[in-house]
C-alpha cells in the first residue's frame, strides 16, 4: 500500500502490485475488481523490471499488506 | 445508502466548506453551500455513464447540478458529457465535485482529470475537427488531413499493463498520450506500445506529431 489513506487521510486506498503479466494477473485483475466494488480500491499494476526502474517502493514508501498486517495485529 | 454516497458526504462535510451535505433519495445528495444556494448533486456508482444514464437521472431529479461518477474506473461517454454539457449539468469525479462544492460553479464543471489536457487539445488551430468518443478517449483531424485516435493516460507514471489494459478497453488507438505532467511513462510502457502499435507520448511529442505534414 501507499498513499494518503497509508495516514488516515484521503478517499482511495492506493495498492500496487507487481508480477508478471499473464493469466495469473489476469486473474487477480477479476478478484481485485470484485474487492473494488464494495470499496475505493486505486491499483497500479507493475512489471517487477518497471518497479526497479522507477524505484517506486522506495519513493512512494509503500508497505507491505504482510507488513501492514503485522503492524495491525500488535495494535 | 451506498458506500459511495457515504463516503462522498463524509469527505464533503470534513474536507469541504459548506453549510449542509445530506442524503434525500436514491443517489441523490443535497448540498447546502456556503452561500446558503441549495444544490443536487448525484453520486452514481455506475462503471460507465453513458447518455440514457445521465437522461435517466435528469428526468428523476430535474433540478440536480452535477453528476459525479464516483468510482475510480467509471468511464463517461461522448454522448453522455454532450448531454450533461447541454444541459448544464456539470460532470466528473468524486474530486470535480469537491471542487464544484468549494467554488458554487456547478455548470462548468469538468471531470478534474481530464479537463486541462482537453482543453489544451481544443485550443490547437492545426485541429480541424475533434470528436470526444469517451471521456479519455477523442479523434482529432489535422489540418494536414491526418487523423488520430488519442487516448489520455493520466497515470503518474504509465506502466506496460497501464497501456495493454486502456487498449483492451477502448480498443486501438494512434496516440496514448501521458497527461500528467509530473511523470513519464517506463521503458516497459513504451515498448508494449510499440507491440501494439501506438506510440506513448508526453506533450512535446504529441505537440510534435501535429506540427508534421
Amino acid at each position: 500500500m501507499f498513499g494518503s489513506s497509508l495516514i488516515g487521510v484521503g478517499r482511495d486506498f492506493d495498492i500496487l502490485i507487481i508480477g508478471p503479466s499473464g493469466s495469473a494477473l489476469s486473474q487477480l485483475k477479476l478478484e481485485i475488481r470484485a474487492a473494488g466494488s464494495m470499496l475505493p480500491l486505486d491499483v497500479l499494476y507493475m512489471l517487477p523490471e518497471e518497479a526497479e526502474e522507477t524505484n517506486f517502493l522506495e519513493r512512494k514508501k509503500c508497505i507491505s499488506f504482510e507488513k501492514l498486517c503485522r503492524l495491525n495485529n500488535k495494535t | 445508502m451506498m458506500w459511495q454516497i457515504r463516503f462522498a458526504l463524509e469527505y464533503l462535510q470534513k474536507n469541504v466548506k459548506l453549510n449542509l451535505a445530506e442524503h434525500i433519495r436514491g443517489d441523490a445528495i443535497k448540498v447546502e453551500l456556503h452561500d446558503g444556494a441549495e444544490v443536487i448533486a448525484i453520486i452514481s456508482a455506475s462503471y460507465k455513464i453513458t447518455r440514457e444514464l445521465v437522461a435517466q437521472y435528469h428526468a428523476d431529479f430535474p433540478s440536480m447540478s452535477f453528476l459525479c461518477g464516483y468510482r475510480k474506473e467509471c468511464i463517461w461517454e461522448g454522448g453522455a458529457i454532450t448531454y450533461a454539457q447541454e444541459n448544464q449539468i456539470g460532470w466528473g469525479n468524486a474530486g470535480s465535485l469537491s471542487d464544484a462544492v468549494e467554488s458554487g460553479d456547478f455548470m462548468n464543471a469538468e471531470h478534474k482529470l481530464y479537463f486541462f489536457s482537453y482543453r489544451l487539445i481544443r485550443q490547437m488551430s492545426s485541429i480541424t475537427n475533434l470528436d470526444r468518443e469517451y471521456d479519455r478517449v477523442f479523434t482529432m483531424s489535422l489540418r494536414n488531413g491526418k487523423s488520430y485516435r488519442v487516448g489520455m493516460i493520466m497515470e503518474y507514471e504509465p506502466t506496460a499493463d497501464a497501456i495493454r489494459t486502456f487498449w483492451d478497453q477502448f480498443g486501438s488507438i494512434d496516440v496514448a498520450w501521458n497527461i500528467n505532467p509530473n511523470g513519464s511513462p517506463t521503458q516497459q510502457a513504451i515498448n508494449a506500445g510499440q507491440e501494439l502499435g501506438c506510440k506513448v507520448v508526453k506533450w512535446e511529442e504529441l505537440k510534435q506529431l501535429m506540427r508534421n505534414r
